[in-house]
């Protein structure tokens, strides 16, 4: 027995000694620029496999680097995501490439590909310098009450936050309009709503998250054809509708522009579609057939809409109709830059990609004028137009057709019905002026 | 760390053998037979794509030939793991061959009963192809052959008769190679096999 008790002995520590002696694999070595296998869109061509090199990576085990830092099923202590690091698994090819070699690590792989692409977009854009890098990426996101199928920005960690997806679709993950959506998000948060009193309410936050199903937008085109004054009871009072308009607005614009965002990064109008068929209707930027539209809501419509929410549903839906309703504002802004996009693509003789650039630029150059205005701004009622009016002052050299572009859009969207917008000429080049006269000289 | 870690685990293996070498060690009738395991059910258990252990059903085929207290076994083992949905998917095929080298600790007989307790040390080549699939075009990417090894222990139980019979076998192992995560694999095997005496 004496022996067998040995041997054993032995066994244990040569097993052990093989556990020592594991070769390393070869994504362990991997650092700096790597290149890998992803799933990556080009506004020209859409998805297609493609090798990629990924830039600055630190650890291609955890595939983080310069760019991302991921976090698998991250908590939120103190404001900070926590959690353990995703781990990846790669085969090497022999061609020297990195093939992810399940579902999870091609979504890491995609993300920071993208994220990296998203870095020198804000550069060339204009926005280099407003984030922080690497960027802290949740993924595998458990949510209370098992929701799946989305991904947020939350402004308190500063992060983003991506659920697992069990739809047919293009992944969430992978889907670099999305992704664009969500990196908008935190421009957005860092210059116009950090360290405001709006910040809690119009981030993504994960209450938000919850409650922005896309029940809601089926729930509101029924809802929104009714007047307040159709259903009894008591109107929101002033003070609390101001603080509802703001927050639909702030959200609406937050979320339009977003989704502009995406559209200029993939060259796709409907690129939440791609991993969300349902929200088609509701978020498609392809603005022909019967979805031509350049309205944008007026803030009587707004007002009309909250008082409508307000008098139909209970407290909790209220605020859910409120954040829902959010979404169909900033589909109306997103449609109009698209279609504002095109018409400037046209005028300037730009390919279509070179044109959402340059649009882009204007809209981050809007975004400081956006916090003034909007949110530090004692102004009870942010309307749409003096949004567009911001956006024409930040248009460099504003062209004829632009002009009467943006011109028709603030006449289209006015309450103000003795109120129309022209294109004057003076030193500075076009510029939009409001007439008091007949809206009929105007169009 | 590392070299001093496996510098202490090797010498203080090699010195538990060491005492052994000076007992004297009954030797066991001579005993030879070829084994086909045409059946066996493995499990080994790595990290997938939840990320947590999730375990692997390899099939698995061996044939193996036994004198006394030895024996040697070839072993070829397939299997593949798929991950995602109709739109993005890959599928990454595992397979690897192994030569085992088997030690019996323990082995005791009666009539036309045999059982044995062992130990065993691999050594083999692997190789993985990975299949991604995108929005319908696709297209596979290999590893080529890489070498892994593994260390075993189990028991196996003979039943014989004149001209042939039957063994089962329950072995615990672990795999180490390059890519593999965690790494060594743990798993088991359960074996069953046709016996031809020689």
């Amino acid at each position: 027995m004496k022996r067998v008790f040995s041997r054993i002995t032995a066994t244990i520590l040569a097993v052990g000694t093989l556990s020592a002696c594991a070769p390393q694999s070869e994504t362990a070595e991997e650092k700096g620029t790597v290149r890998v296998l992803a799933p990556q869109t080009d506004s020209k061509s859409g998805y297609a496999l493609k090798t990629v090199d990924l830039l600055g990576i630190s650890d291609l085990q955890t595939v983080s680097g310069k760019f991302v830092r991921f976090f698998m099923s991250p908590r939120i202590v103190k404001g900070k995501l926590t959690g353990r690091p995703a781990v990846s698994r790669f085969i090497k090819n022999q061609d020297g490439e990195f093939i992810p070699a399940n579902e999870m690590t091609q979504q890491l792989v995609a993300i920071y590909a993208h994220t990296q692409r998203l870095a020198q977009l804000d550069d060339e854009l204009g926005a280099g310098g407003i984030n922080t890098w690497p960027r802290d990426v949740g993924v595998g996101v458990r949510v209370k009450g098992g929701q799946n199928n989305n991904a947020y920005y939350d402004g308190d960690t500063d992060s983003m936050l991506v659920v697992p997806y069990n739809q047919a679709g293009l992944p969430i993950a992978i889907n670099g309009g999305i992704l664009a959506h969500e990196h908008f998000h935190s421009l957005f948060y860092k210059v116009v709503l950090k360290s405001t009193e709006e910040a809690k309410v119009t981030a993504h936050n994960l209450e938000d998250f919850l409650e922005s199903s896309p029940i809601i937008h089926e729930e509101l085109s029924q809802r929104g054809r009714l007047k307040p004054s159709d259903i009894e009871g008591a109107e929101l009072a002033e003070a609390a509708l101001q603080k509802y308009y703001r927050q639909a607005m702030l959200r609406g614009l937050n979320e339009g522009l977003a989704d502009y965002w995406g559209w200029m990064y993939t060259g796709n109008p409907d690129f939440i579609a791609q991993s969300l068929p349902k929200e088609k209707m509701n978020r498609s930027l392809d603005v022909d057939g019967i979805f031509a539209t350049y309205e944008l809501p007026s803030e009587a419509t707004i007002k009309n809409s909250i008082q409508v929410f307000y008098k139909t549903g209970d407290a909790k839906k209220f605020e859910s109709y409120v954040t829902g309703y959010a979404y169909v504002i900033g589909t109306q802004f997103s449609r109009m830059l698209k279609s504002f996009t095109e018409v400037s693509a046209k005028e300037r003789s730009l390919e279509s990609l070179a044109a959402r650039k340059e649009v882009a630029k204007v809209i981050l150059r809007t975004l400081s004028v956006l916090k003034n205005d909007l949110v530090e701004s004692k102004d009870a009622y942010y309307r749409a137009e003096k949004y567009v009016l911001s956006f024409a002052k930040e248009l460099p050299e504003m062209k004829q057709a632009e002009c009467e572009f943006l011109a028709g859009v603030i006449n289209a969207s006015t309450d103000e019905a003795n109120t129309s917008y022209s294109c004057k000429k003076n030193a500075d080049g076009l510029i939009l002026e409001a007439n008091t006269t007949n809206t009929q000289e105007v169009m | 760390m590392r070299l001093l870690a496996v510098f202490l685990l090797l010498t203080m293996s090699w010195g538990a053998w060491a005492q052994e070498s000076r007992m004297k060690v009954k030797t066991e009738d001579t005993v030879s037979l070829l084994a086909l395991y045409p059946l066996a059910y493995e499990m080994r258990y790595e990290r997938g794509n939840s990320q947590d252990l999730e375990s692997r059903q390899p099939m698995n085929f061996g044939l193996g030939y036994h004198r006394s207290r030895y024996s040697v076994l070839f072993e070829y083992s397939h299997f593949s793991d798929e991950s995602g949905n109709s739109t993005s998917s890959i599928e990454r095929k595992h397979q690897d061959l192994l030569m085992w080298g088997r030690y019996n600790l323990v082995a005791g007989a009666e009539e036309h009963m045999r059982g044995i307790v062992y130990l065993g040390a691999g050594v083999g080549g692997y190789e993985e192809e990975v299949v991604t699939t995108f929005m319908g075009s696709s297209r596979s990417d290999k590893t080529g052959m890489k070498v892994m090894g593994g260390a075993a222990a189990g028991l196996e139980m003979f039943m014989t008769g004149r001209y042939g019979g039957v063994s089962a076998a329950l072995e615990g192992r672990a795999l180490v190679g390059a890519d593999f995560d965690p790494n060594p694999i743990f798993g088991v095997v359960l074996r069953l096999g046709l016996v031809l005496p020689l």
